[in-house]
């Protein structure tokens, strides 16, 4: 603990050292002293021989202090102060910096914070890198889990300690209050011991027993006030009895929580290997690599592929890490905008070395004072990187403090789905890491500002030394960064924009939206039942004009889809593997929202001996060119037996195109089924009224009683709030990548004009000759922005070419052409106003105060 | 003024003697340099200029401890004293001496 020790000296006992250094020097020469007089010296010569033997007393006192402090933190803290003295000296500088530092940094931090948290902490289970989301697919199309395919994969994959399949549903509450609505995860297999979890109270659910249910802390904190005789007590759950066998610790925010947590239902323990809809999840057994597991997924998949090859031809599966599976979505855009932030932050700190390299020159007598009198070139570049280092870490404090409001904002405009988002908190991994980038982007910033020239070559008056490409180099790196932050904006905006001018083809104004669903096992009759008693319900309500059933609304996605064969017809390979939406709908729903049949009629749900269908012009298009598909035959039983005839549905009519995905580009191909020939328990519904939906409300709520008093209503609202709530990832990525390639780009200008406006500032006395000498002021002002153009162009020129493999990256569609020229056109506009403002002040440089200057 | 026949004391072996020196009781930093001198038949000399830095290092060190006191004269001197530690250290330096002696005496023996 030596350091401790001479730390705590330095700091707090440095007077007290040296005096007690000198002291003792003293008694050691007065001892020496006497002892020589004793032996016979005269006193003067006595004290001389005393000094002699000791040598310097200064160099002593100094290595004795030296043993006892830290020299170098006090001249650390001597140079520090020096440098804090000259910062406070320019506190227009000093200003700047530590403000733009301040919000680059805190900007990168609280982003940074979120990248963290959501892609890089590890899951909270014990050795959480065992753990692998199974991932299936067909003919590379993603496939859900089946319950006896799980059981193969379990007994199959030696790699694997466990394997289990999850899936979510809702049930309702009843009997303990109003009608609630919760959400339970269901498994197949050991998912207790799989995930390395238990119940905190009680036990586990046995597998296959429908019975029983594990509640999940928050649940039973919020609504059965924490209760520890809950156990062995019942709850009643869509109609069925469960008793509580345990109660698990409090989550710690991973992902989107489950209020309770059961088995599978036991209709599902059965070898159909139809239905795909698990989640799968193992843990590797310990020392078994990825690798290993995904070679025996590869051998297995085959093997199932032969021995299924009505359900299952064409498997294949693979592992990736949970996480990684957890966050896929959210990864490219964090990623994204940090990058982005980063190229911000890189764009701020180039500002702020060009600063502290004009304050370098402008400093080039006092370092050559400091030089004379012995400092060295070493000295001279630790009190400049001091004096950097001080303004980014003063930056970094107020970055943290922005950081902290950040995080909150972040929390607020980012999608709530992303996983564990709300657990995102300003923790000492991203303190440290605001600290890192602060003294990152101070030694950068410093040791950028030192590169225009050894200090100690200055003295010598040598201009040349200076290197004066340095700033315009810096503009034009800025230009370059700025340029393809403002494309990469352009090409999302542009993609925004194009998604939202593509006509949804209906009219979104006037409709009311609602949505209830009903637990997976639920049968088709009961289904069609409240489906059709809840259109007749709403139907009735006065002022209503139209009523529809329909699986997904509009933009929120497809939901199940199949491979397609034509009757009569050999498909292209590209065709037949296609996965096709099929949709569910009632006949009223098209007609309610105004969406036009483009050829044909509509389905009717009740017909005889055939099953009908309806296509939209996308599946028109790719399946029959040139063709009238009204009458043809399709289907979508694939899977079925060999030589067993498939069921087909005859085509009666072709629908306008309507977009799943807010940013999609083109339709996906749909056909559209009664309600009654499908099993969807999630159903949504859309209704017409005649003025403001909203005023619908209160009715569709009275109605549902009818229908049925104990089905909770989700998400009854206007049907533009929920488009326009799909759309809002989008438009929230859009908005903070536009935000940061703005703010690049305002850094830039700021840049270039204080390069120019510097250099107005020097030449003045020259141009003041060149004016007095008859020169045009319109041809000062031309050539001041000639040369930002200039570098500007270069910028843009290099920034361009990149662009365009950086664009490629980020969206693989379409060539970058728009976005480019957008960059461009924006970039050169704004270059123009900062060099027109210095060009102006130059052109106005009064000739005569010119000359006089100096 | 150095005297041909006198030895400034090797680098690293300061160290030792300051130990072995503060072996036999606290001392004040002059009286140290003394006993060696003298104890060495003033065959050692002590850098004076090397002894107060070495000193300090090794309190910091933790091998030996100070204390300000009144000498017999009546004057106020800093006394060094060896701590648990520094005993600890003497006996090792010592040992390494001792090796390093002999190691020299075989290599100069063999070369005789």
């Amino acid at each position: 603990m030596a350091w401790l020790n001479r730390l705590k000296n330095t700091l707090l006992r440095r007077d007290v050292i040296g005096q007690e250094a000198d002291d003792e020097i003293a008694f050691h020469l007065e001892e020496r002293t006497r002892e020589n007089v004793a032996r016979g010296m005269t006193p003067t010569d006595a004290r001389r021989e005393a000094q002699l033997r000791f040598g310097s007393r200064a160099r002593l006192r100094e290595e004795t202090r030296e043993a006892d402090t830290l020299l170098w933190l006090e001249a650390l803290t001597r140079d520090s102060r020096l440098a804090l003295r000259g910062l406070v000296h320019r506190p227009g500088l000093a200003l700047t910096a530590v403000l733009s530092l301040g919000l680059g940094i805190g900007a990168t931090s609280a982003i940074f914070s979120v990248v963290d948290t959501v892609l890089l902490k590890p899951l909270p289970y014990p050795e959480p890198e065992q753990l692998v989301s199974i991932q299936e697919s067909i003919l590379g199309q993603a496939l859900g889990g089946n319950p006896a395919r799980l059981a193969d994969w379990q007994r199959q994959l030696p790699a694997l300690s466990g394997l289990v399949g999850l899936y979510g549903e809702g049930v309702v509450l009843t009997g303990r209050g109003e009608p609630r609505r919760l959400t339970v995860r269901r498994s197949i297999g050991p998912v207790f011991a799989v995930l390395g979890i238990a119940p905190r109270l009680g036990r586990p659910y046995a597998e296959w027993n429908e019975s029983e249910v594990v509640l999940s802390h928050e649940f039973w904190q919020t609504h059965l006030g924490g209760d520890r005789s809950i156990l062995g007590k019942t709850l009643n759950l869509s109609q069925k009895t469960y008793t509580v066998v345990g109660v698990m610790p409090p989550s710690s925010g991973e992902g989107p929580q489950a209020d309770l947590f059961a088995s599978a239902n036991v209709s599902f323990n059965s070898p159909d290997r139809t239905g795909n809809w698990l989640d799968l999840v193992g843990r590797r057994q310990p020392g078994e690599s990825l690798e290993r597991l995904n070679t025996q997924l590869a051998t297995v998949a085959a093997r199932l592929s032969a021995q299924y090859p009505a359900t299952e031809s064409g498997l294949s599966a693979r592992a990736i890490p949970l996480l990684d599976a957890d966050t896929a979505d959210a990864r490219r855009p964090l990623w994204l905008l940090l990058a982005t932030i980063s190229a911000v932050l890189l764009v701020v700190c180039a500002n702020i070395a060009s600063l502290l390299l004009v304050r370098a020159g402008e400093r080039q007598h006092e370092f050559a004072v400091r030089a004379a009198l012995g400092a060295g070139w070493a000295n001279l570049l630790r009190l400049q990187l001091l004096e950097s280092l001080w303004l980014s870490l003063t930056g970094g404090g107020l970055g943290l403090l922005i950081a902290y409001w950040g995080v909150d904002l972040l929390k607020y405009i980012l999608p709530p789905d992303l996983p564990r988002i709300e657990t995102v908190s300003l923790d000492t991994r991203v303190a440290s890491f605001a600290l890192i980038l602060a003294l990152v982007a101070g030694l950068f910033c410093g040791l950028l500002a030192s590169l225009g020239g050894n200090p100690l070559h200055l003295r010598d008056g040598a201009r040349s030394t200076r290197r004066t490409w340095l700033r315009p180099a810096f503009v034009v790196v800025q230009v370059v960064l700025s340029t393809l932050l403002l494309a990469g904006a352009a090409r999302f905006t542009e993609s925004l924009i194009a998604s939202i001018r593509t006509p949804l083809g209906f009219q979104a104004e006037g409709l009311l939206a609602m949505s209830y669903s009903f637990p997976w096992d639920t049968d088709q009759k009961k289904l069609n039942e409240t489906y059709q008693a809840t259109l007749d319900q709403l139907a009735a309500i006065p002022g209503v004009r139209g009523v529809g059933f329909v699986d997904q609304l509009p933009l929120r996605g497809g939901t199940q889809s199949g491979q397609v064969e034509v009757a009569g017809r050999e498909l292209a390979p590209i065709l037949r593997n296609l996965p096709i939406s099929q949709r569910s709908i009632s006949d009223a729903y098209f007609t309610t929202l105004g969406l036009p049949l483009l050829a044909g009629r509509m389905f009717r749900p009740h017909a005889t001996g055939v099953m009908e269908c309806v296509i939209n012009a996308t599946f028109a298009k790719l399946y029959f060119p040139g063709e009238d598909p009204v009458g043809r035959r399709i289907t979508f039983d694939t899977k079925r037996q060999p030589g067993e005839a498939p069921r087909w549905l005859t085509i009666t009519g072709v629908v306008t195109d309507l977009r799943q995905e807010p940013r999609q580009a083109r339709a996906a191909a749909e056909a559209f089924m009664p309600f009654t020939r499908q099993y969807w328990p999630l159903a949504k519904f859309v209704v017409r009224g005649s003025g403001d939906p909203a005023s619908l409300m209160a009715a569709v709520r009275q109605r549902m009683l009818a229908v049925d008093p104990n089905l909770p209503i989700e998400a009854l609202r206007p049907l533009s709030d929920d488009l326009r709530e799909a759309a809002s990832d989008t438009r929230t990525l859009t908005g903070l990548l536009s935000g940061f390639a703005l703010t690049a780009l305002l850094v830039a200008a700021i840049g270039l004009y204080g390069l120019l406006a510097g250099e107005v500032t020097t030449r003045q006395r020259e141009i003041g000759i060149r004016l007095a000498l008859g020169a045009e002021p319109q041809a000062v002002l031309r050539s001041i922005i000639r040369r930002g153009m200039a570098l500007v162009t270069v910028g843009l020129a290099v920034g361009l070419v990149l662009c365009y493999p950086a664009l490629q990256l980020l969206t693989s569609q379409d060539s970058p052409m728009t976005a480019g020229a957008l960059a461009a056109a924006l970039m050169l506009m704004v270059a123009f106003v900062s060099s027109a403002i210095p060009g102006r002040r130059a052109a106005r440089v009064d000739p005569a105060i010119a000359l006089r200057h100096e | 003024m150095r005297s041909g026949s006198r030895q400034d004391i090797l680098q690293g072996t300061l160290t030792l003697l300051v130990l072995q020196t503060l072996g036999s009781g606290e001392k004040h930093g002059y009286a140290i340099a003394q006993t060696i001198e003298q104890v060495s038949k003033e065959l050692l000399r002590v850098e004076e200029g090397s002894l107060y830095p070495a000193l300090h290092r090794m309190e910091q060190d933790g091998v030996i401890q100070s204390e300000w006191k009144l000498t017999e004269t009546n004057r106020r001197a800093r006394f060094y004293s060896l701590t648990s530690e520094g005993r600890a250290r003497l006996k090792q330096e010592t040992e390494n001496w001792e090796r390093l002696k002999a190691g020299v005496g075989l290599v100069l023996g063999w070369a005789q």
